[in-house]
């Protein structure tokens, strides 16, 4: 491997690995921000005290993962300047808005709420403190909305034009950065994600206390709770994920056809490949499984549209890297001094494409006069590598068909009252709380990975994308965030466990079963000693 | 008397209470200059010398890097020798 190489794929490494990790904690709090919001609606309409003690202890549960979760994606942006500085000079005009109103909406709104939501209780009336607990919510999601906003930039350049003079990309119109599709579409998806892993996971902390058979009463509410946004949640990252195929296949066909292994174009509407084995190497699947006219339908939203197959989008590829060339030789010309009004205009003809001749520089400094096994090399590389795609998204989207089964059986025996004989599904609710942190991983690497080879779609190559380091660097700071973060994991982890095992006995407001068991006169018991009580916080 | 040792030190530390038995917030109090203090050390020692300072970088250097030396008399390309995308279609037929 080239020392570049070595460069780039350790500064991509890194990013993944941060950006993995940083996800661990996102979801949770985009999701149970808004179930602390609903339990405690509840608590205003009905005055029940219950529904106070459900928000207080779920918020507990809450303020200990945004604890662990706040400034851990500040990493990515050291990342950009020291790792991605090529990258970060071509998209800095774009992203400097949409950063700084994240920057705002994270630590000034919902920094300062979830400060109120815990010190308020005492000091603001009801609807005050609901009040503040939606703006928490409302904050976690801004949060999300400006990053994924730069996010779908990168995989949908819209709204930004490429300047010769600053070699960058520049804005045009803030409005179409804003309701770019793509951006759009990955937003009220990963959030919908959030709020599926939020109720999943108090659905599985709930269950294990029915399976326990204590403090029923709380826990069978938060059990409804989670069980009916759960479901909403599930049905809208199905019909939102949905949607995303659409846009994918409007705006991102290759990754399109990469995640659905459809090396050919079939006469539409496409079938899809439920299973099957992908072979990059022979560009084929074998033991395919399809169902026919589904990823059309999906794809396309007709019945006579067709999904273009990666061996003819290679060939389009292909011609766009060929006028790429020439939209280099023109960029060339024009920075060699000759701004003439011909040079602009044959320039600006030519320059959509200019990102497809920058896949060449990975082979030949002298992109304009590459050869033809060159430009095969560098058509290749505009087509993801497609089984870990091809798995990825077929993993996310089982689990999603778990996540709508667990939480429409789990609905569903609820209102019939049925719950508590349920025991394997409160034994699955358990089990099942990790998974959606899985699937959303899942979900981050068809995104990321279905867009390579480029950072930002048809622009910037990646391998151009990276700063000039030595490797030795990126291995100790990869090092470093690793444990890091991993540090921050387990002591997540620990205090999840400690509190969730306590349950609402860690409000201390003497009515739940741990304190009502110290209450009890000591007698010969076949009881397991209580885990030690956590002291009182606020 | 004598001091002691420090076996009996350490006896005596063990029996401090733990941190897992702090207060919650004195807990999180703690992680958070933990973590505030492992970030700073990680940013100085990795990411104190960005090379695009406030995402900005010299536009000469981006141009050597995206761009190889500039021939002494440019190429010109004349509009003729532009290749045309084929339609979906053309590809679509052409597949077949």
């Amino acid at each position: 491997m080239l020392p570049i190489d070595e460069v780039v794929s350790l500064s991509r490494l890194q990013f993944a690995v941060t950006a993995l990790y940083h996800f661990l904690f996102v979801p949770l709090t985009l999701g149970l921000s808004w179930i602390l919001v609903i339990m405690e609606a509840v608590y205003v309409m009905t005055g029940s005290p219950i529904y106070k003690d459900m928000t207080r202890f779920w918020g507990k549960l809450f303020g200990i993962n945004f604890a662990m979760g706040v400034a851990t994606g500040i990493t990515l942006e050291f990342q950009f300047g020291t790792n991605w500085s090529y990258y970060s000079h071509y998209v800095g005009d774009i992203f400097g808005t949409p950063l700084a109103i994240e920057g705002m909406a994270a630590f000034f709104l919902e920094s300062t709420f979830v400060g109120l939501f815990f010190f308020g209780w005492d000091r603001l009336s009801r609807v005050q403190h609901l009040m503040v607990t939606f703006l928490v919510a409302l904050g976690s999601s801004l949060s999300a909305l400006w990053i994924l906003i730069a996010n779908g930039w990168m995989n949908n350049p819209v709204g930004a034009e490429f300047n010769f003079e600053t070699m960058r990309m520049e804005l045009v119109s803030m409005t179409d950065v804003i309701f770019n599709p793509v951006a759009q579409v990955k937003f009220v998806h990963t959030v919908a994600a959030g709020y599926v892993t939020a109720s999943m996971f108090v659905l599985g902390v709930s269950a294990y206390y029915l399976l326990k058979a204590r403090d029923t009463q709380f826990a069978l509410r938060s059990f409804a709770v989670a069980a009916g946004f759960g479901l909403a949640s599930t049905l809208s990252v199905i019909v939102l994920g949905d949607e995303s195929g659409y846009t994918a296949g409007e705006v991102n066909k290759v990754k399109l056809a990469a995640i659905e292994a459809e090396w050919d174009t079939h006469p539409a509407p496409a079938g899809i490949t439920i299973f099957g084995m992908p072979d990059s190497k022979n560009e084929r699947t074998d033991y395919a499984f399809k169902v026919p006219y589904v990823l059309g339908l999906i794809a396309t939203r007709s019945t006579d549209t067709q999904v273009i197959g990666i061996k003819d989008l290679k060939k389009e590829h292909e011609v766009r890297i060929r006028n790429g060339m020439l939209a280099y030789a023109a960029l060339t010309r024009l920075k060699s001094g000759d701004k003439s009004p011909a040079a602009r205009a044959e320039f600006d003809k030519l320059k959509q494409d200019l990102g497809y001749g920058l896949l060449l520089k990975k082979y030949t400094p002298n992109v304009i006069d590459a050869t033809p096994e060159q430009i095969a090399k560098a058509v290749d590389d505009t087509i993801p590598n497609v089984a870990p795609l091809f798995w990825s998204f077929r993993g996310m989207v089982a689990l999603g068909m778990l996540f709508l089964f667990i939480f429409a059986t789990s609905f569903y025996f609820l209102i019939r009252k049925q719950l508590a004989p349920q025991r394997w599904l409160l034994r699955l609710a358990v089990f099942s709380i990790p998974l959606p942190w899985i699937a959303a991983e899942l979900g981050w690497i068809v995104a990321e990975y279905g867009r390579q080879p480029w950072t930002i779609a048809g622009i910037l190559p990646t391998h151009l994308s990276a700063s000039t380091l030595q490797p030795s660097s990126l291995y100790f700071s990869l090092a470093g965030f690793i444990l890091f973060y991993t540090f921050l994991l387990v002591v997540e982890m620990v205090l999840m466990v400690k509190y969730a095992k306590r349950g609402p006995s860690s409000l201390h407001t003497g009515k739940y079963h741990w304190e009502l068991l110290d209450k009890k006169p000591a007698a010969p018991s076949k009881t397991p000693p209580r885990p030690p009580l956590p002291k009182p916080t606020r | 008397m004598p001091r002691p040792s420090w076996l009996f030190r350490i006896h005596r530390l063990s029996r401090l209470p733990r941190l897992t038995q702090l207060p919650l917030g004195a807990e999180i109090a703690l992680i958070l200059v933990v973590k505030i203090a492992i970030l700073t050390v990680l940013a100085k020692t990795f990411f104190s010398e960005p090379q695009a300072k406030k995402m900005r970088m010299p536009t000469e250097q981006v141009e050597q890097h995206l761009l190889a030396p500039a021939p002494a008399s440019a190429p010109t390309i004349t509009t003729s020798a532009v290749s045309t995308l084929p339609s979906t279609s053309e590809v679509t037929h052409a597949s077949h």
